[in-house]
């Protein structure tokens, strides 16, 4: 018997109103999450189709793990063409967790997708089989958090929804979908995408139950995953309560004041949000705080956090990405010191408390006034509106979000090889390559030992990424395939609804028996799927995956050898940044170049046109893939 | 310890067997205790492994909607989320109600179980249990309640966050 999925999708029409089922087996070959979204997407979409364009297809997909006890599985993606990307725009996935993926499995359905765009604002309620647009007039305009709390109460107060804001609805490029208090899709602009088809909100409820293949393999394998995440004589350490990055005193003061829980998404023993009550603000939950903490640059006392955790608030109910509001803050006071720009002109109070400035520039944004109007355009476009060389403090030329300041490309040697031959911002992968296995996160409060000792670091890493020297920032080697294994297991991950940030965490950092060894995915996916597959299958089905988002680049003319090349700005290989740990502080373009051509040679691409070759298609079993390419 | 924990109830004045009320001498003897689930909620992360571990040992696949246990979350009000497990009553509406004595006292943990041979889905235990913690499988007709899984619970086992906590009924 199979297990883990149902082969049933959702179709939507907004544009006529018209709902129908399709069958989701034939896509079975892309696992679930972003590979089927993205076969899907290859097949049905045009390539000249923009992101605000109705024929742009929102599509929503859960994997096979999705709302399985497997742990740490419960997300879903998001798949379109996203705003964000510069001057080109890219098909991007964006995972969201909570309950929003699991809830639409046991609704019966394995994903949605959504095309066309209503005259008016309607909103998606999905339950028990079926589907429905109703009106959302009333719900227009409202924040993230009471347009959820209203389609519950029309709904008796059970589902999951996942909402835009303001932001979503002006378009904001940086505009992220929100579920419940902190869960967001929000590095992709989809938020924007949903208003463009003036779409308000998507809400599921499901009573339905998810096969599972072997249901006594399965509880094994959880337990043993479980247990290998989860120290049980240190539990704060791995939850939202304490540790996650809440590595300053005032971080621990501040939770120790307003902490009253901890927030999981499903099926999540980790439960890396920390819910907050503070006085003034709205009860919310949020994981990494820190890293807002770092970049608006108050870290000091628990005011200065109290102050954070405002901001935190107000941009996720805006409905904006925090980490574009960082660049965006960042921008201004760099525009602000070149005197490119000043109050009265902006109408932001420059020079006041960043706490003041924060929330004024969030509200520019989402509402697009004053400066916001350019901002919400992100970076690269907003430097062109502005002029006066503003694009000169644009660090990533594409538009793609920079988490913060120690993100830039020259601060790791991946971090300058993942932004050219990936959809995703570098982060996203690099947080799997140096914070996990490295084991520099997840450090108790005021604790600096990492978790790992150097020769584990370094067996894990071997393993792992097949070289000992793949967690040294310092030089491009081995890089090439540190970057094609992690990217393998990432699509991996959000094809079968794993947490790409706790992935590493499940393949064992806490069992001896365990550490390093990602066997566990497989069992979990076999128990679950009834799909006999070892390690080396998964990890092909992730290679499979990469491939068609390549392909997908290919034919919709945003990935190509001259755009790899180009991805990084010219001043990543002239201007020397102080934090690098590259010699020169800066990226050395030649060895880049060298360790990028490796990297065509591990994943089959050619290397003058950076196009999959058929042969390699074929060695992947997706032969067929090759037809999309004429 | 929450209150829906706080185990027996001490407002059952009357005992309903085959629908009619009995004689006080026909009344049965006490009913033994249980093992009990205690929930620390505060500790709770709304993960809903336990819906998740406790249906897929019962009904052989994954549907949280036929847990025996429920976790409810408003997270826009709520600080943290309420796990609704059944306290295996002392005096236990569901047991007492039913006109076919089709819930009995498993022998070795004392929970309230139901029997499905003799359960006819008449569904009087569920409106009789002031708690909603029993109710009606709805393709099979019978109902359902939490077992106690013959003493190793799995919302126990499975909870990542210790939230859930059993125990024995004492040997005495």
């Amino acid at each position: 018997m199979s297990g883990g999925t149902l082969g049933r999708l959702v179709r939507v029409d907004l544009t006529s109103g018209r709902i129908c089922q399709d069958d989701a087996s034939r896509y079975a070959d892309f696992v679930g999450g972003v590979g089927v979204a993205s076969r899907i997407y290859l097949e049905e979409v045009d390539p000249g189709v923009g992101a605000f364009d109705p024929e742009n297809p929102l599509i929503f997909m859960t994997g096979p793990l999705t709302g399985t006890p497997a742990p740490s599985a419960g997300r879903s993606t998001f798949y379109a063409k996203s705003p964000v990307g510069y001057p080109v725009e890219l098909c991007r996935p964006s995972s969201i967790g909570g309950t929003l993926g699991a809830e639409l499995k046991y609704a019966g359905f394995d994903g949605v997708v959504i095309s066309g765009a209503s005259e008016r604002p309607v909103y998606l309620w999905v339950e028990d089989g079926a589907a429905e647009l109703r009106d959302a007039a009333e719900l227009w305009g409202l924040d993230t958090f009471a347009t959820q709390q209203t389609v519950l109460r029309w709904h008796d107060g059970l589902g999951s929804v996942a909402a835009i804001g303001p932001s979503g609805e002006h378009l904001g490029r940086m505009a992220a979908i929100v579920h419940g208090t902190g869960f967001a899709s929000g590095l992709s602009g989809f938020g924007a995408v949903m208003g463009s088809k003036k779409l308000k909100a998507i809400g599921v409820r499901g009573t339905g139950d998810v096969p599972i293949a072997d249901p006594q393999r399965l509880l094994v394998a959880v337990r043993r995953a479980t247990r290998a995440m989860y120290d049980p004589s240190d539990p704060p350490r791995m939850t939202g309560m304490r540790g996650l990055g809440w590595t300053y005193p005032e971080g621990d003061e501040f939770i120790r004041r307003y902490s009253v829980g901890i927030l999981a998404c499903h099926g999540c023993p980790v439960a890396c949000q920390g819910v907050f009550r503070v006085p003034g603000v709205p009860l919310g939950a949020d994981c990494c705080v820190w890293p807002h903490a770092m970049c608006f640059g108050y870290t000091e006392g628990v005011e200065g956090w109290k102050a954070i955790w405002e901001a935190c608030s107000l941009v996720n109910r805006l409905g904006l990405s925090m980490y574009e509001v960082h660049q965006s803050f960042q921008f201004v006071l760099a525009l602000r010191d070149a005197g490119i720009i000043d109050e009265r002109e902006t109408g932001l109070p420059l020079h006041a408390d960043p706490r003041e400035l924060v929330r004024a520039l969030a509200e520019q944004i989402a509402y697009r006034r004053g400066l916001g109007e350019h901002l919400a355009e992100l970076l690269p476009r907003a430097a062109q509106a502005i002029g006066h060389d503003a694009a000169r403090f644009v660090i990533d030329s594409r538009g793609w979000p920079i988490l913060m300041p120690s993100e830039d490309p020259r601060c790791a040697s991946t971090k300058a090889l993942l932004p050219t031959v990936g959809a995703q911002p570098p982060y996203n992968d690099t947080w799997a390559l140096w914070g996990m296995w490295g084991g520099s996160f997840h450090l108790p409060v005021g604790e600096t030992r990492p978790l790992l000792s150097a020769p584990e670091v370094e067996k894990v890493t071997r393993r792992i990424l097949g070289d000992e020297r793949a967690t040294d920032p310092s030089s491009f080697d081995a890089k090439a395939a540190a970057v094609f294994r992690s990217q393998n297991y990432r699509m991996l991950a959000d094809s079968l609804g794993f947490c790409t940030w706790v992935l590493p965490l499940e393949c064992g950092f806490y069992d001896d028996e365990l550490r390093g060894e990602p066997g566990i995915l497989s069992e979990l996916y076999s128990a679950v799927t009834g799909n006999e597959t070892d390690e080396a299958d998964l990890l092909r089905l992730g290679e499979r995956i990469q491939a068609l988002e390549r392909l997908q680049g290919v034919k919709r003319g945003y990935f190509s050898r001259a755009q790899d090349l180009r991805a990084l700005g010219g001043k990543l290989f002239i201007e020397p940044n102080p934090e690098s740990p590259l010699p020169g502080g800066v990226v050395d373009e030649a060895r880049l170049r060298e360790e990028l051509d490796r990297y065509y040679e591990l994943r089959g691409w050619d290397r003058q046109s950076g196009v999959p070759l058929a042969s390699e298609l074929r060695r992947l079993g997706v032969g067929e893939l090759l037809a999309h390419l004429a | 310890m929450t209150d829906q924990n706080r185990g027996p109830r001490a407002r059952h004045t009357y005992v309903i067997t085959g629908g009619a009320m009995k004689d006080e001498e026909e009344r049965p003897a006490p009913i033994r205790p249980s093992g009990t689930l205690t929930v620390d909620a505060a500790k709770c992360s709304g993960c809903r492994t336990c819906e998740m571990a406790c249906s897929l040992i019962h009904e052989g696949v994954v549907i949280p909607a036929l847990a025996r246990l429920t976790v409810r979350h408003d997270v826009f009000h709520e600080d943290h989320p309420t796990v609704l497990v059944c306290p295996q009553c002392l005096g236990p509406e569901c047991l007492l109600a039913c006109p076919q004595g089709a819930i009995g006292v498993d022998e070795k943990t004392g929970a309230r179980v139901v029997d499905e041979e003799r359960c006819d889905g008449c569904g009087i235990c569920v409106k009789a249990c002031h708690l909603g913690m029993i109710h009606l499988e709805p393709r099979s007709k019978k109902a359902y309640k939490c077992d106690l899984c013959g003493g190793r619970p799995a919302c126990v086992e499975y909870c990542p966050q210790a939230v859930i906590s059993y125990k024995p009924v004492r040997d005495s």
